[in-house]
């Protein structure tokens, strides 16, 4: 005899929820990482889904897979068939499952103790139970315990059956993937895992009389269906914030998985020649913009200027770019800036990595430490400096320290109940020195070069959130920064000292439509400093030779507090949201108080289409060396930009989003460099730059994300009252990425990028004249910044193939930069006295090639 | 919270633009009008001094360079192509022919009278670095010219006029050896084509200078720069530097003669340029 009975299971709570992302980016951006502080949605009202009478009577059996989306107060808002029953009953068994969930309750997921909506997979399940008792002996049974893996990640699967069919006994592994059958009569015993999205599992175990057999068994996935959740959405308060994963960073083509240089394929990024680090943001100068970690500012981002961020990608949650007309929380600067947040460490058993590429080779183990703390230890290190010698040539090798980088990370994060405590150690180091035996053309490029950058950090918060309506945050960082720039007796720049940021960031809700925002920043600094070096050159100024130019020579200890407040209101007045916020700067170098007021607003016009807009004030202090009384002018006071922009977003389907914003920035009191070198800085210059960028993105789901971004750009400088405005350094026309990456299969993954972009701006060389002195030429240069070198346009593609062991996963990953060789102009050279012109290309076609090993 | 980007800036552009691409024909090779340096046998003379000033300069065969001399009073430098900061402070120097005398004193330029006349209209003289500069710190004058054989080679030279102290000389190459033979500065070596030699230079003992930065207050002594010119063949490496007075010189195949200049700066202001011919044999 058959019983008829409905075996529901939320697939979600453990394999889906834990890759459930509940705070990822607005309608604007893609899903973010997940968050591994993810608390899923518990069941706590149950429908029973009634079982169809014909498939019952026909003794069929079925099985949904549901797609539900929770909001945040733990309703069923929507729910949809994600694999439907198969069979002639199976349209029966999808709408009687569609019934049920529809009337299911949560209680709401949470992060950070907070209620966040977010979508889970739920399967139910139509069988039939036999209710023939079956009657073990007791002395001739066993038992058989085992645990269920996900094959390669070993992420447990919960809520999968595991079956004695021979016995017609089943049971449900739990949240960890655990199971466990008693009184399983001695023997040989058949063991049955079957689930959608994986291969199904069969084995045979001797099960003794008396004993316990510990079992573990590893699924292996044939598809994506389940792994991608799309999720409830932050509330967006910004014009403009996007939001990239870090699935997606990996992914990128041409990055090598480098966080901050997937953000330059971004709207309102510039291309930055010679595929280097930096961040130009709606034609701002380099110096505008700032990235952040856990709301703390990063001394130095990239290695070597360029060639990989400083911190592992891989233990980033997520970043988010904003491009301009950022809220109150941050200041002092024009421009834009990026911020990247450092993930919880995995707590589900210990995990990592290790991987090594063309430039270096790094590891991850992390994992849980207690009940309530996880921890996480990444590091890496180049090995050029190892290679360098086997491919040159003693004679050959200039390189007294060949070039090295290393960067480390060390997360403990602990968490209990309203409490959440993180540590993070975090530094980096740059160091090469090579002899220069025969002086180039300029000839003050002789001698010893030097240069050696390092930092080392600590992060320190404090999350405190007794209930969903209140939280504080108090974080500080405290490190060293050191830098020396040595070359002979030419030139020297040599600075270090200690360094501290801080932050207190409260966040109260007061009601549905209001919620104020709040807190203090700012940092503090000692440093010594020794510089002998021609005064740098500024933006629009073209490079002179080190031997023409006359040095200036300082050295001094510095130490300044720089403190700020903020405060912003999130007023939700039916569809629109209106962001006013206001920010208060103490610059004390320059004894400068700076108030900004800034609103953004959003307003829904119908489901899924949003008109934004924003307008906000934003002042900068100078450059340290503008301000400084040898190199620079301490009269000098703060720059002050104006932004504005406004577009609209839709949302196409769950997956496809396209954003059009346009924007404008004008900069006053910008400082410039002054006729007259003993004044040397003033405040008299103006910078404008104006636009639109479109993004056109598809998430990342089942096998496909991917984005087109287009930015149309002007970006101009005033050198002076009564000076007309010409093109910035940073003035990039167009600016056209489109990017996609599909996964073919488990084991196989290809991802192209294909980048157009206006040429690069460059002042042309007129003349020389020949300094008998330096025994160098001084270029005599042209209208600055007159002419554009022919547009750059770039294909890169990468290629990942898996294989997938039980316990762990190896990939390879091809990545090919400038796959069709273009000669990209990127600039000009000369001959010696100038005469003589080249165009100066960019890097060839490069493959580069790697492994990982994951655990 | 901003950093000074010096060494992008500065070093890595120069680094990237020196190391790709074909290279164009090295300056060392001389086959058109190329000014090697000004020389002035005073490169710190004081206010009331005559400074002698000559150029050396390669001029191709059959062909003839004209020069034209002036002295600028103030000018700041490279930034502006090394244009005085009025026109009225630039003045000619007598003389059309590679060698010119400056007359500092009150018979020429008067150069301290300016300098005292400036200082009572304007308060004070200054320098790049905003500090007020006297004529015992150093006063810069900028000496130009234009030559060749179209007249648009354009050289500048920085005197620093000095009133007391020890000023900077310049530094002697005592003689120049070819293949461990001393070339006489007054005829031909011969030498085997096809063959590379090398050469080496001795200097006087007082070439090498001690000095105070003036930036640092410390004391240095001069490192000279040695830069090798020739009119046939290639020298390597093509400059020197320090203790390295030595390059080869890889001769060419073909007989014929061939000069060769170096030039030794002090990196103040101190030059001397050497030249030696050398008669290439057939082998």
């Amino acid at each position: 005899m058959l019983r008829a009975t409905v075996l529901s299971v939320a697939t979600a709570v453990a394999p889906l929820a834990a890759l459930a992302q509940p705070d990822p980016p607005p309608a604007d951006g893609a899903p973010a990482a997940a968050p591994t502080d993810l608390v899923p949605p518990e069941l706590t009202g149950f429908v029973q889904a009634e079982y169809p009478a014909d498939a019952e009577a026909a003794g069929a059996t079925g099985e949904v897979v549901l797609r539900i989306t929770i909001d945040a107060e733990g309703k069923v808002t929507e729910a949809a068939i994600e694999t439907p029953a198969a069979g002639a009953f199976g349209p029966r068994f999808d709408q009687a499952a569609l019934d049920a969930v529809r009337l299911f309750t949560f209680r709401p997921a949470r992060v950070q103790d907070q209620p966040t909506a977010v979508q889970i997979l739920y399967r139910y399940a139509f069988t039939l139970e036999s209710t023939v008792e079956v009657k073990p002996t007791p002395d001739a049974q066993g038992a058989l315990h085992g645990e269920l893996l996900e094959r390669g990640s070993r992420a447990p699967l919960g809520g999968f059956r595991v079956k004695l069919p021979a016995l017609q006994r089943e049971v449900v592994t739990d949240e960890k993937g655990r199971f466990s059958f008693d009184g399983v009569p001695a023997g040989p015993v058949k063991v049955l895992v079957e689930a959608p999205a994986f291969l199904a599992l069969e084995d045979e175990e001797e099960v003794k009389a008396g004993e316990a057999l510990d079992v573990r068994y590893y699924l292996e996935r044939v598809d994506d269906a389940e792994e991608v959740v799309v999720v409830g959405r932050r509330p967006a308060k910004e014009v403009a914030r996007r939001t990239i994963t870090v699935e997606e960073i990996r992914k990128i083509p041409g990055t090598n998985g480098d966080a901050l240089k997937v953000v330059q394929n971004l709207p309102g990024v510039a291309r930055v020649p010679f595929g280097g680090g930096g961040l130009l943001l709606r034609g701002a100068d380099r110096e505008d913009s700032g990235a952040f970690l856990n709301r703390h500012w990063v001394p130095q981002l990239f290695h070597f200027g360029g060639l990989r961020s400083t911190f592992g990608s891989a233990l980033l949650e997520s970043i988010d770019l904003y491009p301009g007309n950022f809220g109150a929380e941050y200041g002092l600067l024009a421009g834009g800036l990026v911020e990247a947040r450092v993930r919880r460490p995995k707590d589900d058993g210990f995990h990592g990595f290790a991987e090594a590429d063309i430039f270096d080779a790094g590891f991850l183990i992390e994992g849980p430490l207690t009940e309530n703390a996880t921890f996480a230890v990444a590091a890496r290190r180049s090995y050029i400096d190892a290679l360098l010698p086997l491919a040159v040539p003693d004679d050959e090798n200039t390189f007294t320290v060949a070039p090295r980088y290393y960067d480390f990370q060390a997360v403990y994060d602990w968490q209990k109940r309203a409490h959440r405590l993180r540590a993070i150690a975090y530094g980096s180091s740059d160091a090469l020195e090579l002899l220069i035996k025969e002086p180039g053309d300029d000839p003050a490029f002789r001698g010893g070069f030097e240069n050696d950058v390092s930092f080392y950090n600590l992060f320190l918060a404090w999350n405190y959130r007794p209930d969903p309506n209140f939280e504080n945050e108090a974080s500080l960082t405290f490190g060293r920064q050191d830098s020396r720039t040595a070359l002979g007796q030419n030139f020297l720049l040599d600075f270090g000292g200690w360094q501290l940021t801080y932050r207190d960031d409260v966040d109260l809700k007061l009601s549905e439509a209001l919620r104020l925002r709040g807190g203090l920043d700012g940092y503090a600094f000692v440093f010594d400093a020794e510089v002998n070096a021609p005064q740098p050159p500024k933006e629009g100024q073209p490079q002179q030779p080190l031997g023409a130019q006359e040095t200036l020579y300082t050295k001094a200890s510095v130490a300044a507090v720089v403190p700020a407040l903020w405060s912003e209101a999130q007023a939700q007045l039916g569809d629109l949201l209106l962001v006013p916020g206001v920010r208060l700067d103490f610059f004390s170098p320059l004894q400068a108080l700076a108030v900004d007021p800034r609103m953004t607003a959003r307003y829904t016009l119908t489901p899924g289409t949003v008109v934004k807009a924003g307008v906000g004030r934003y002042s900068s202090p100078p450059d340290v060396d503008e301000y400084n009384e040898t190199f620079g002018n301490p009269d000098l006071g703060m720059q002050h930009t104006l932004q504005y922009s406004a577009g609209v977003e839709r949302q196409l389907t769950d997956a496809v989003l396209v954003d059009v914003v346009g924007f404008y920035r004008n900069m006053t009191d910008r400082v410039i460099p002054a006729d007259d070198p003993d004044v040397k800085y003033t405040n008299d210059g103006e910078a404008r730059a104006y636009g639109a960028e479109v993004l056109l993105r598809h998430d990342l789901t089942d096998a496909f994300f991917g984005w087109l971004s287009y930015t149309l750009m002007r970006s101009e400088r005033k050198d002076g009252p009564g000076e007309d405005w010409r093109l910035a350094d940073s003035d990039q026309t167009h600016i056209l990425t489109v990017l996609g990456q599909y996964k073919f299969n488990e084991r196989w993954e290809l991802g192209v990028r294909w980048r157009y972009v206006s040429g690069n701006l460059e002042t042309p060389v007129e003349g020389a004249v020949f300094d008998s002195d330096g025994d160098v030429y001084v270029p005599i240069y042209g209208r600055t910044n007159s002419r554009r070198k022919d547009a750059f346009h770039q294909l890169d593609v990468r290629l990942d193939k898996h294989w997938i062991f039980d316990a762990w996963v190896l990939t390879a990953y091809l990545d090919v930069q400038n796959a069709y060789n273009r000669e990209n102009p990127e600039g000009t050279r000369y001959n010696y006295d100038y005469t003589e012109s080249a165009t100066l290309a960019g890097l060839p076609l490069i493959p580069s090639f790697g492994l990982r090993g994951e655990f | 919270m901003r950093r000074c980007t010096l060494l992008v800036k500065v070093c890595l552009p120069s680094v990237l633009l020196s190391a790709c691409g074909e290279p164009f024909d090295p300056r060392n090779e001389l086959t058109r009008y190329q000014v090697l340096g000004i020389v002035a046998d005073r490169p710190e003379p004081a206010p009331e001094d005559e400074v002698r000033l000559s150029v050396r300069d390669f001029v191709p065969a059959g062909e003839t360079s004209t020069y034209r001399w002036a002295v600028c009073l103030y000018s700041y430098g490279a930034s502006v192509a090394y244009e005085c900061v009025d026109p009225q402070l630039e003045r000619p120097l007598p003389g059309m022919g590679p060698d010119v005398v400056l007359d500092l004193g009150p018979d020429g330029l008067n150069l301290r009278a300016l300098y005292e006349r400036f200082v009572a209209e304007a308060g004070a003289v200054r320098g790049l670095d905003g500090e007020m500069v006297t004529l015992e710190d150093g006063l810069d004058l900028w000496i130009k010219l234009q030559s060749g054989p179209k007249g648009d080679v354009r050289t500048v030279k920085k005197l620093v006029v000095r009133d007391g102290g020890t000023p900077n000389r310049n530094p002697t190459v005592v003689s120049v050896e070819v293949g461990r033979r001393e070339a006489p500065a007054d005829a031909p070596l011969d030498v085997r084509a096809g063959t590379i030699v090398p050469l080496r230079l001795t200097l006087s003992a007082d070439s090498v200078e001690s000095y105070t930065d003036e930036s640092t207050g410390d004391t240095r002594a001069e490192e000279l720069l040695f830069t090798w010119f020739s009119t046939g063949g290639t020298f390597d490496p093509g400059s020197t530097y320090g203790d390295d007075v030595d390059a080869d010189l890889d001769l060419p195949d073909e007989p014929g003669d061939v000069t060769v200049f170096i030039a030794v700066r002090d990196g103040r202001g101190g030059l001397d340029i050497v030249e030696r011919r050398l008669r290439v044999t057939a082998p």
